[in-house]
């Protein structure tokens, strides 16, 4: 099983915002000709952050839906999935982007955008989510299967113990103790 | 019958790059130690490309921060003499804001 109708359903919805937002960049770039036209600009911008601040709820929403299928252990192609995610991701992430972009363009020209803060506090809220799902979930190449067989074959390979006391940096009885203090804390 | 657990150098690498806190380290070890070893096939899903392989996947709480969660996925695949496990890969994703 994949997302992809959840997916679908997010790239239709972030879809046209990106043709609305070049067409706020040639306004920005007029603003200069009158108090009137900045006023309306801004008015034009505030409507455009209002559209979107729910990018980050509709990407939240979907990475939770997929995380609720990850642990109901029913995906069956993780490369896959990581893929479709990507496809709603980034043009969310382009999005919200260039509309930050936009505002502080318009800032900069001393025009004001009531939901400027909340923009771009959303904007670090969605980076964050974004990070915490992609960072360290690379797709499993045809290479990385390669190197895996090769592996196997030469019967590479480290005990548990050993290798979790390696990744914590320590040795292997000071990291057993750690394991076996937190065992008897879920007991009691 | 229990299964021994054998890690690819490569996973130990994959797992240092996610700097983990102690204490969710600690669970996961549990996790790969004591759930998998013990009924594998309760808890591996097949999965055939680009590795003949299964899947291990869980989500835990974080200990420290109750409003973290950290989720793990590892590709894991039988020995020939089908009473090892090898973990040859893994992928982890952390979600915030539970609750």
């Amino acid at each position: 099983m994949s997302t992809n109708v959840a997916s679908r359903l997010s790239q239709g919805q972030l879809r046209g915002f990106e043709a609305a937002l070049e067409s706020a960049k040639i306004d920005i770039e007029e603003s200069w000709k009158s108090e009137d036209h900045k006023a309306n600009v801004a008015r034009n911008l505030e409507g455009v952050v209002r559209q979107t601040l729910p990018i980050l709820k509709t990407l939240d929403s979907l990475w939770r839906s997929t995380l609720e299928l990850i642990e109901a252990h029913v995906i069956d192609d993780y490369n896959e999935l990581r893929r479709e995610l990507r496809a709603s991701f980034d043009p969310g992430l382009r999005i919200m982007s260039r509309v930050v972009e936009l505002v502080a363009a318009f800032e900069r020209v001393g025009g004001v955008v009531h939901g400027a803060d909340e923009l771009r506090e959303t904007h670090a809220r969605l980076l964050q989510l974004e990070s915490g799902i992609f960072q360290h979930w690379p797709e499993f190449t045809e290479q990385d299967a390669a190197e895996a067989r090769a592996a196997l074959e030469r019967g590479d390979g480290l005990e548990l113990d050993e290798a979790f006391a390696q990744i914590a940096g320590v040795d292997k009885e000071t990291w057993m103790k750690r394991v076996e203090e937190r065992r008897r804390s879920r007991r009691s | 019958m229990s299964y021994r657990v054998i890690f690819l150098p490569i996973v130990n690498r994959i797992i240092q790059g996610w700097e983990l806190p102690d204490s969710v380290l600690v669970d996961v070890h549990l996790m790969v130690r004591e759930v998998l070893p013990s009924s594998p096939t309760s808890f591996l899903r097949r999965r055939r490309q680009p590795l003949d392989g299964m899947n291990f996947e869980f989500s835990l709480i974080d200990p420290q921060q109750r409003t973290r969660k950290h989720t793990f996925d590892f590709l894991v695949t039988y020995g020939q003499d089908e009473q090892t496990l090898y973990i040859v890969h893994g992928a982890y994703m952390r979600t915030d804001g539970l609750g």
